[in-house]
């Protein structure tokens, strides 16, 4: 039997998992418009000097691959953390309407013209969106709500917002103002610095922090709602854990990247194709292979082309659909 | 026996409960208890709340009043880890969601046991594998539980029960749409597990099963238990007739009673 060796490859993965992060990050931080030698990164890194390089690798790449890496990572645990929890494949953290909420904020930023006003503007209002829609979802939960309801509520929100995205842009003041609509909503980690990170960063830590002890819980579930309770498993506490966490993570992330699908749906899946599908087993490898997933597809957006920037998001999509048919085609007896 | 009512101190009771589910009231002040050591039936027809009476004993549903107390401490007061590791449920046909290898899913029974952060220490491996054991699953610990037979996931099922190791344990037929030769191991399995001193409640539909391996039945009709005591007691030509509306024929074999619903009374 191959038992032996999988079971050995299965404790070296997250190891290498962990490593290809490293990897990624250092080869993210290579690649930009201004050609610079991995020696000149390593310089302009940990040298004190205030050099060009230094400012390039510090001021303009570092936060643009710690902000991909942390969305990538949140948006990779809250997909398998909400896999887990609605014991559904197809579970996405788009299904809970937190993505779709965080655009609606930034769109109405852009309609006020508020971001030429103040930088933080469209961040924060789609941080607020967010929270708003995080609330509803937290009220729900706690009380006692069922996974339905909450899902339908989810589609619900998510409905609503899309709608008052598309009223928004219908009504765009300027064919300029709709353009920073769509790119923003299309996805973008261009520009960002460590501003971005202090003011998304902190959510994120938080949404991680809450689903940090959920693994078990979730593994319980796949036997059902009743028998993981008589394991112990508090539900209405376990339900306010993944879905407060992935709402104030996601939020945080598609408030500051914009909307990027694909990731919570494709990551826990090419993850259970290593690890097996044991909920608790695929958090943190979720959590890794978000980020590097997301750091790739970023540095696929900075491939010079001459109609303008690759979006983030269009990226994340073109990569992550075939890979996802992919594993469903491969999956599919496994899953019946 | 001189230290029964000692013994019932330390049993899992349940007084005057009373559960309604959706404006039906579907148990009515039902007082029930079991001792460790003892195999307790639950019978009746179907709807007569058998199955909601072992889900309030474990606290899945709402009693409208009545409480239920292990060893004289209320179960309602009790953390949800503490009460898990005293009651161990095997409910009936319980979904699987994903697919899950069979030790995977055995060890799922060692959780009340485990911190959130703890891994399984050598005492958790060695109850999956005397659960395994127990219930003759130990050759399909690879395989992956969703392609299993009926019968193997029956086995595995109640395997992830018993590795909890909890003094008492609900089982919600277990033996449903088993073949005669797996019906027979999971009732042999369940009266093992009472000798150890294993409290047991099972719910059960064969009569004949109820008969042999039950060393209590209660009989519950219409969300009222209407006989309580020894199998032969309970399982009277007139409690079967007014219950279940069935003649039965009653036979011997080897000095064992045994009985066989025979045909439908007409009404």
């Amino acid at each position: 039997m191959t038992g032996v060796s999988i079971k050995r490859g299965r404790r070296a993965l997250p190891v290498l998992l962990g490593a290809g992060v490293l990897i990624i990050a250092f080869a993210s931080l290579l690649v930009g418009s201004t050609w610079l030698t991995p020696g000149e990164v390593l310089g302009g890194l940990f040298a004190s000097g205030e050099d060009i390089n230094a400012i390039i690798v510090r001021e303009i790449r570092l936060p643009r691959v710690l902000l991909g890496l942390m969305a990538g990572a949140s948006l990779g645990f809250s997909g398998a953390a909400l896999q887990g929890l609605l014991r559904n494949p197809l579970a996405d953290p788009g299904v809970i309407g937190v993505s779709a909420s965080a655009g609606l904020g930034a769109v109405f930023a852009i309609y006020f013209g508020l971001s030429s006003v103040f930088l933080l503007a469209v961040p924060l209002l789609a941080m607020t969106g967010a929270l708003a829609a995080t609330l509803v979802l937290f009220v729900l939960a706690s009380r006692d709500a069922s996974i339905l309801t909450l899902i339908l509520a989810g589609i619900g929100i998510n409905g609503l917002a899309v709608a008052l995205t598309s009223l928004v842009m219908n009504f765009a003041p300027t064919p300029f103002s709709l353009l920073d609509m769509v790119m923003w909503l299309l996805g973008s980690l261009a520009n960002r610095s460590f501003t971005d990170i202090a003011l998304a960063g902190p959510f994120m830590i938080l949404g991680w922090t809450l689903m940090a002890g959920v693994g078990q819980g979730l593994s319980a579930l796949s036997l059902g709602e009743e028998t993981a309770q008589t394991l112990g498993v508090d539900l209405r506490r376990l339900r306010l854990q993944v879905i407060l966490g992935t709402a104030i993570s996601v939020g945080a992330a598609v408030a500051v990247c914009g909307t990027i699908g694909f990731i919570g749906l494709v990551v826990p899946h090419i993850m259970r194709h290593f690890f097996g599908h044991d909920p608790r087993r695929i958090l943190l490898p979720s959590a890794l292979g978000g980020a590097v997933f997301l750091s790739l597809a970023d540095m696929l957006t900075r491939i010079p082309l001459s109609g303008g920037e690759l979006r983030l998001g269009v990226v994340t999509a073109f990569v992550g659909s075939p890979v996802f048919l992919w594993i469903v085609i491969r999956t599919r007896e496994a899953m019946r | 026996m001189s230290d029964m009512a000692g013994q019932k101190q330390k049993g899992l009771e349940a007084e005057h409960l009373t559960v309604e589910l959706g404006g039906t009231r579907i148990l009515d002040d039902v007082s029930f208890d079991v001792v460790p050591g003892e195999v307790v039936g639950l019978i009746g027809p179907n709807g007569a709340g058998k199955s909601t009476l072992l889900r309030a004993l474990l606290g899945l549903v709402p009693t409208r009043a009545g409480h239920v107390a292990l060893g004289g401490a209320s179960l309602d007061t009790m953390a949800p880890k503490a009460r898990a590791r005293l009651l161990a449920y095997a409910p009936q046909g319980a979904p699987i969601h994903w697919p899950l290898t069979v030790e995977r899913l055995v060890e799922l029974g060692r959780m009340p046991h485990i911190g959130p952060w703890q891994k399984l220490a050598a005492e958790d491996f060695a109850r999956v594998e005397a659960a395994l054991a127990a219930t003759e699953t130990t050759h399909l610990r690879r395989r992956i539980v969703t392609s299993l037979s009926g019968g193997e996931r029956a086995g595995v099922m109640l395997a992830r029960a018993i590795a909890v190791d909890a003094p008492w344990l609900l089982a919600d037929e277990p033996v449903a749409s088993l073949d005669p030769y797996h019906q027979i191991e999971v009732m042999e399995i369940l009266r093992e597990l009472g000798k150890t001193g294993t409290g047991v409640v099972v719910v059960l539909h064969d009569l004949a099963l109820a008969m042999r391996y039950c060393d209590r039945l209660v009989l519950i009709d219409h969300g009222k238990v209407v006989a309580s005591g020894p199998p032969d007691k309970v399982l009277t030509a007139s409690n079967l007739q007014e219950v279940y509306r069935v003649e039965v024929i009653e036979g011997d074999h080897q000095g064992e009673a045994f009985l066989i619903p025979w045909q439908r009374l007409k009404t």
